[in-house]
């Protein structure tokens, strides 16, 4: 017999594995600070480089890093888009992603961007440009998630 | 480069479609493993080791498909190397089997890249899962919002426009259709990329690749046994590198910007040095580059050396990459127009040995003798980049 030549059919089947996943002092602390309205960064002694968010050794000088520093809740922004397709499990469309330089920090964080107006989709509004100045906003509800907190864009620039 | 040089036998691809509805996975492997074997006029009795360069898996859907596409490579009794180093997964894979060469621990080497993106209902779901689960799944990234935050850089510091990406685009659905193996095939006018749907500024459908089912495969073996065959293609150079996780971590410093990914650069410049190769503008004769994303092609432009810092836009405004132009890229449509993500990384590999083999058909870039192929993976975090030569070194 002959193999014959319909479309072969397709089974369904699904992946669902829960984690929990570890993620050590640091990332901890910083997330007992979000809680509490600060946002932690780390310093390598030996660079002098201040991370945020925090890791325990210096890629650079390849050290241990034992100390925690709180950096400004206000930055610049350094990378920036404004998502318009939705993707699953992204939150509704449109809605502005960046990376952040907080003030004292050397690296950048990543979070949304809120109290734009995306009216044009067109061109990116000015007030989230590379370089435009943006503040991080909390939230009333705080679970020490990286969620805690937004930026929103510096309108007074006195 | 090394006491034994390596060397490209034939390259075996399938039909990439956006679901290969015809064939179960390890029958996918089959048919681009019985193509490279024919093409490189080589038993799979002479194959003295598999290398399997596949991922992620989360694709397929079942973890360790190396296990399950074994009898499909014919890997069975054979000594198995499977590479990971995400999208870049099919340029370490060739890497991998050309320093096995080179050491002297096999001779002849068949490399196998695997992907099936139609699987799974939303690609950008699973391309989240690669992201930091502690400090950046929050935020939904995925590989497009990823992309578009580059874009960001170039147009604000490198010049990048959307007529740059609408060109970048044009010329590589153009191209595509000289190649019979790419899954899109389709004339498309600079005006339709700019009016195409917006996915995440400054990033629109036309700017970005294809979901692709399917596989590629190479044979390799040593440069010694390669003479003695009707064609082949040889390794002048190699090189890879990792970049940080966290993209936060790699948005500038003095000496780079997330825009023109130093990674691609670390890497090229060490195959090039193996290569000995000091202009690669003015040395190589064509460029098989793994850029997703049109934005991506022009800051390859400059990570590769092709032009000098800043001046990406230059061969784009000059048309010098265009089938045409002085440094053809992607003469085959590249990843834009087919990307099996895993497998991508060959097909790159295998297109640039095709091309100084002069056996890459309507897309052949005449007189071709030097060509450099790439990959990327991991949201511009690992790279690699292989110079192949017309001749032995």
């Amino acid at each position: 017999m002959t193999v014959p030549t319909t479309v072969p059919t397709r089974i369904p089947g699904e992946w669902h594995i829960p984690y929990q996943y570890t993620i050590g002092t640091f990332a901890t602390a910083f997330f007992d600070a979000l809680r509490e309205q600060r946002i932690l960064g780390c310093r390598c002694a030996q660079c002098g480089r201040v991370s945020v968010p925090p890791k325990s050794f210096c890629e650079y000088c390849f050290v241990p890093i034992d100390e925690l520093v709180e950096v400004g809740d206000t930055g610049r922004i350094e990378a920036v888009t404004v998502v318009t397709a939705p993707f699953a499990g992204s939150p509704p469309v449109p809605y502005v992603v960046a990376y952040v330089r907080l003030a004292g920090a050397t690296s950048s964080i990543c979070n949304y961007v809120h109290g734009v107006d995306l009216g044009d989709l067109d061109r990116l509004p000015a007030d989230i440009a590379i370089e435009a100045p943006v503040r991080a906003v909390f939230g009333d509800k705080r679970e020490g998630r990286v969620t805690d907190f937004w930026f929103e864009p510096v309108r007074d620039r006195s | 480069m090394s006491p034994q040089q390596p060397a490209v036998l034939g390259f075996g691809q399938t039909r990439y479609k956006t679901s290969r509805a015809d064939v179960g996975t390890p029958e996918l492997i089959f048919e681009a493993v019985s193509r490279a074997l024919a093409d490189a006029d080589t038993e799979l009795t002479e194959i003295d080791a598999v290398v399997f360069a596949s991922a992620p898996e989360v694709f397929e859907g079942v973890y360790e498909p190396d296990r399950w596409c074994v009898e499909a490579f014919g890997g069975v009794g054979k000594p198995l190397i499977r590479v990971h180093t995400g999208g870049a997964t099919g340029g370490s894979g060739p890497l991998a089997a050309s320093r096995l060469i080179a050491a002297g621990l096999y001779e002849t080497v068949l490399v196998v890249g695997l992907q099936r993106t139609s699987e799974t209902a939303d690609a950008q779901a699973v391309f989240t899962t690669i992201f930091d689960p502690v400090y950046e799944q929050d935020v939904q990234l995925n590989v497009i919002t990823g992309i578009a935050l580059v874009a960001s850089r170039q147009m604000k510091y490198f010049g990048l426009t959307e007529d740059h990406m609408a060109w970048v685009s044009t010329k590589n659905f153009g191209n595509a259709l000289r190649n019979p193996y790419a899954h899109l095939h389709r004339e498309i006018t600079e005006q339709e990329v700019k009016q195409s749907r917006s996915l995440a500024y400054p990033l629109r459908l036309l700017h970005t690749c294809p979901r692709s089912d399917g596989a590629a495969a190479v044979v390799m073996t040593s440069a010694e046994k390669a003479r003695g065959k009707s064609h082949a293609a040889y390794v002048a150079g190699l090189g890879c590198a990792a970049d940080v996780y966290r993209i936060g971590d790699r948005i500038h410093d003095d000496e780079s910007d997330f825009a023109i990914p130093r990674a691609q650069a670390w890497a090229a410049t060490e195959a090039y040095q193996e290569a000995g190769i000091t202009d690669p503008r003015r040395e190589l004769d064509v460029v098989e580059v793994y850029a997703p994303f049109a934005n991506l092609e022009i800051a390859y432009y400059e990570s590769l050396g092709l032009a000098p810092p800043g001046r990406g836009i230059d061969l784009v405004e000059t048309g010098a990459t265009a089938m045409d132009g002085d440094i053809p890229v992607v003469p085959s449509g590249g990843c834009m127009t087919t990307n099996p993500i895993g497998a991508t990384g060959l097909i790159r590999f295998g297109e640039a040995a095709a091309q100084v083999m002069g056996r890459a058909g309507d897309h052949q870039v005449d007189g071709a003798r030097l060509a450099l192929a790439t990959a990327c993976g991991g949201i511009d975090q690992f790279y690699t980049a292989a110079v192949l030569a017309a001749q032995p070194a």
